[in-house]
């Protein structure tokens, strides 16, 4: 079941209905249903593995649980009797304990996660690697299916678990409430990510019917609605048209193409977003915020700092502290350190992590390696800006410019989306190879005549398509500042007189289904006469 | 202790003004990279063994939190 | 919630409905184009008559309504019969159709044209479909009918004799044909004209009215022959189901096959049908026969506008004839003067200046 549909408006309405009626006590039970409803209705065949990751990280999650609360029974029976060091001892032998079942449910989640996604990917590069060496490599390409929502709810099991491990929470000891966890509808597609601690207590509390809230939730999904529809399914039309088939495009067409696949993707990823949250909202329930206007970043770094938030964080929290404040890494710091001196020698191991991190994302999207290209890309631009920064503050000081107006900001904003934008070819192009071909030829023909020559209006869109685009970005914009200034957009919509409000709404209704791109389309050669 | 670790903040983000931020995670003063060569930073200062569970925000969002977690830290050894 | 929310959010609901619902309509069919305009407006006008007040209808393919003028029958005989075909009208939605006109008029009689019978014609494509499925209103067998043609659409490009000669066509938008907003809300780019806002109606009881009514084309007559080519099975049972469909609700229906320039590789599959119509022991009229075009007087250099279609010229010639046949052999209730007939009246007198009118700007 698509978000962006009809039957899923539908499904969402019944579903709140029957939220709302049910009383308390079993209300979770009506989520928990209508969440496996909803992964019913997008892939039946798959279901087992979504019970077969909640079932391994329930069980491994009560197992650390109880190891948890032993210890802490423990030291407070015995408080006084222990000297520091015999608590330190303890703690450490039940670490290593705990260790063993977390590498079990990390190996057996991710081992199923990178099996599904990535075993033709490794198996074909192993091939063609033994081949080189003249041997035939005999690893059979699978026919393999990705569940829905793997690569989300396989992170958020880990993230579970290794909370477990640092004794931040409690284990769930209800299998059933777990699951819901695990499945809840609105973000098993694509996100966010939830955290346990954050999520898990608002799906299982009762929530009323609140109407202040089911408004805001439904603007929000009207939002997302006009994202997708106005705006990326119209965008990936003429991107779409370019990637396609990308040689008889050169200069600024291939870059229009790039940085339009970067607005799609946030169009699209963000107004799913916008709709999952929206949901969950009229529910009662708060969704971590996935997206805060990346478009406003003045640095690739911030940029992914506003991009997939959930992403970030868990790779923040999961891959890059405990790397970088690893025993190993500080000992690779000690020893950097003498050899590229204090500045750079300190910073090594956390730009190494970084990369790691850059190079996971990149992964995480996808198993080819335009995916690994384009964490690299990332990470580069990331690291070289931080390593040259001393440099290029002394070149601006001499240089005698103001940093702090809007229009270096400005430039700044400009510079990410143009380097963002190049970084798309990677991530949208057919393979590594045509992605570097389309930024080589970007660069050395621009060829700015294609403004002017029509150009764009032989990518399948057509002028009127470009106004609505070009509208609903200048939307999307003033929006955008308003939220940067700290205004509540849906708060000060609240605040205007009815009438007003119902016009907005019905507006916003209309204009979806009017110039949202979406169905077979009509064009009118169609209808000309057809013959007896 | 507080001057020391002020002395330390300092070193890292000359541009802050460490005493006057109450959010200095939830509103992304310091970023991540900030927060490692921080927690490096303290543990060789203070002689404490700050570790990733200890990296919540409400940890680090003022320099009274970061005293606080370093005195802990230093209590529990 | 409060009551007053409750209130609240009902009336937006209805509000929101209303606004949908004219949104729906305006974003339909577009009727600047083709022939649509004319289907659309034969149908309405079918949508507004008075419950149970025609004897007869026309179905069949765009020769139906070139060559009836519905007022001159009414005007001579006080018969009521309406022509309901479409441009290419697809036979096999035939019972479908039929279903739709018996929801509100209990006709005695269908004259079921089988110009629709070659394969050619039988071949679906979308606006063929839509000419009739979009003109209809939304109702159980609005939604019937379209399953039916979608069915058949698959039916009919899985044909081995069809995948071999002819192109087949793009998978449907299925969901768009039970709901066409999801098609035409794309119309926005083409624009909208006054006819998507106002409800166009036909007021000559479903003249065909454009100008080319009065466009004479030296056509060259028909050859006749004999050649008879047998129907196929697919081609059958469309016309079995028509055939069964009469015996089973007991509506009499008479088959034509309509006057007009044939060419010779049209004519066996006319003569297939015809003669399959025969055995089956079907009423059937072949008006392609130098007897039925003497009969009816054609004059195949002035009576049509090109070379399937008849002018109004022709249509007046093959209405007497055609009339005075029903007369004879149906026996339809003389009608004139009475009071809910008044409409035919009025659009006797329309049609008559209509004609006169139309030639005279020639």
């Amino acid at each position: 079941m698509d978000f962006i549909s009809a039957t899923f408006v539908v499904f969402v309405m019944i579903l709140s209905a029957v939220y709302f009626i049910t009383p308390k006590k079993a209300k979770w039970v009506v989520l928990l249903l209508g969440s496996y409803v909803f992964y019913v209705f997008s892939s039946v065949k798959l279901l087992f593995f979504l019970i077969f990751t909640t079932a391994v990280t329930f069980i491994c999650g009560l197992v650390l649980g109880n190891i948890n609360e032993k210890q802490k029974v423990y030291l407070k029976e015995h408080k006084n009797e222990l000297t520091r060091e015999q608590k330190k001892e303890l703690k450490n032998r039940t670490s290593k304990k705990k260790r063993w079942i977390v590498a079990a449910a990390v190996l057996i989640n991710l081992g199923l996660l990178i099996f599904l996604k990535y075993f033709n990917f490794i198996g074909g590069n192993l091939n063609s690697l033994l081949a080189g060496i003249g041997i035939e490599g005999h690893i059979p390409q699978l026919n393999l299916l990705l569940p829905l929502g793997i690569s989300f709810y396989t992170l958020q099991s880990i993230a579970y678990i290794v909370d477990l491990y640092r004794g931040k929470y409690q284990a769930d000891r209800n299998f059933f409430k777990f699951s819901l966890f695990m499945s809840f509808f609105p973000q098993i597609v694509q996100g966010p990510i939830a955290r346990y601690d954050h999520l898990a207590h608002q799906l299982y509390e009762p929530h009323k019917f609140d109407y202040q809230r089911v408004t805001q939730g439904v603007q929000l999904i009207l939002w997302g609605f006009m994202k997708k529809l106005l705006l990326a399914d119209r965008l990936a039309v003429a991107v779409n048209f370019v990637f396609d088939n990308p040689d008889p495009h050169e200069g600024f067409v291939l870059f229009f193409a790039a940085a339009g696949y970067g607005l799609q993707v946030y169009a699209d990823f963000s107004g799913g977003m916008d709709v999952a949250r929206g949901v969950a909202q009229v529910l009662g329930i708060d969704l971590a915020l996935n997206f805060e206007r990346p478009y406003f970043a003045t640095s690739i770094e911030e940029f992914w700092r506003r991009w997939h938030i959930t992403l970030g964080g868990w790779m923040r929290d999961y891959v890059f502290y405990p790397l970088s404040l690893s025993k190993a890494f500080a000992n690779l710091g000690k020893r950097t350190r003498k050899i590229f001196g204090n500045y750079i020698g300190k910073k090594l191991p956390t730009f190494l992590s970084m990369f790691i991190v850059f190079l996971l994302v990149g992964v995480w999207h996808g198993s080819s390696w335009k995916y690994v290209a384009y964490g690299i890309w990332n990470g580069t631009i990331i690291v070289s800006s931080i390593l040259l920064e001393p440099y290029y503050e002394k070149f601006l000081k001499k240089c005698n410019i103001n940093t702090e107006c809007f229009s270096w900001k400005f430039f700044q904003m400009m510079r990410t989306f143009v380097l963002c934008s190049f970084g798309r070819f990677f991530s949208r192009g057919i393979s590594c190879m045509t992605a570097l071909n389309m930024m080589k030829r970007t660069i050395i023909n621009p060829n700015p005549w294609v403004f002017f020559d029509g150009s764009f209006l032989n990518l399948g869109l057509d002028y009127k398509d470009f106004y609505v685009i070009f509208i609903f970005i200048l939307v999307l914009l003033v929006v955008g500042i308003l939220q940067e200034k700290g205004i509540r957009v849906r708060e000060k919509i609240a605040e205007q007189n009815l009438y007003f409000r119902w016009m907005l709404y019905i507006a916003a209704v209309v204009i979806v289904l009017i110039y949202g791109n979406y169905g077979s389309g009509y064009s009118a050669s169609e209808f000309v006469y057809q013959q007896f | 202790m507080k001057e020391q670790l002020l002395s330390i903040l300092n070193d890292l983000r000359p541009d802050v003004e460490f005493e006057k931020e109450e959010k200095l995670i939830d509103d992304g003063v310091l970023d991540s990279f900030d927060i490692v060569s921080l927690v490096s930073e303290l543990n060789s200062e203070f002689d404490v063994e700050i570790n990733v569970m200890d990296l919540e925000p409400e940890n680090f969002n003022t320099v009274e939190a970061m005293l606080e977690l370093i005195v802990k830290m230093q209590e529990e050894g | 919630m409060t009551k007053k929310q409750g209130l609240r959010l009902i009336s937006f609901l209805l509000v929101l409905g209303l606004i949908l619902y004219g949104l729906v309509r305006v974003f339909g069919m577009p009727t600047n184009k083709d022939t649509a305009l004319g289907v659309m407006k034969r149908y309405n006008d079918f949508y507004d008559e008075p419950e149970n007040t025609w004897d007869c209808v026309m179905l069949g393919t765009s020769c139906v309504d070139r060559q009836w003028a519905a007022p001159l029958a009414w005007n001579e005989y006080g018969m009521a019969v309406y022509a309901m075909n479409t441009d290419v009208q697809p036979l096999y939605l035939t019972t479908c159709l039929l279903d739709e006109v018996r929801k509100t008029q209990d006709v005695k009689l269908a004259v079921v044209d089988v110009r629709g019978i070659r394969m050619d014609s039988l071949r679906p494509t979308e606006v063929r479909v839509r000419r009739v499925t979009d003109s209809m209103r939304y109702s159980a067998n609005r939604f019937k009918t379209i399953h039916k043609a979608i069915e058949f659409y698959k039916e009919y490009y899985s044909r081995d004799d069809v995948k071999d000669g002819q192109k087949v066509l793009d998978n449907l938008d299925e969901t768009s044909m039970y709901f066409s907003f999801l098609k035409y809300h794309s119309r926005w780019k083409e624009g909208l004209y006054e006819s998507d806002f106002i409800r166009p109606v036909n007021d000559m009881k479903g003249i065909y009215d454009p100008a080319d009514a009065f466009h004479s084309e030296n056509v060259k007559p028909t050859k006749v022959i004999p050649d008879t080519a047998e129907l196929n099975d697919l081609q059958k049972s469309v016309l079995d189901e028509i055939i069964e469909y009469g015996e089973t609700t007991g509506l009499e229906i008479l088959f034509t096959s309509a006057p007009s320039r044939v060419f010779e590789k049209e004519q066996p599959e006319f003569n297939g049908a015809v003669k399959y119509l025969e055995e089956k022991g079907a009423k059937v009229i072949n008006f392609n026969t130098e007897e039925k075009y003497k009969e009816i007087g054609l004059d195949f250099s002035t009576d049509l506008y090109n070379a399937h279609h008849m002018n109004t010229k022709g249509a007046v010639k093959f209405t007497n004839y055609f009339a005075k046949y029903l007369h004879e052999n149906y026996q339809f209730e003389d009608k004139r003067g009475k009071e809910e007939y008044k409409e035919w009246d009025e659009a006797y007198k329309r049609y008559v200046e209509f004609f006169e009118q139309g030639w005279k700007e020639k």
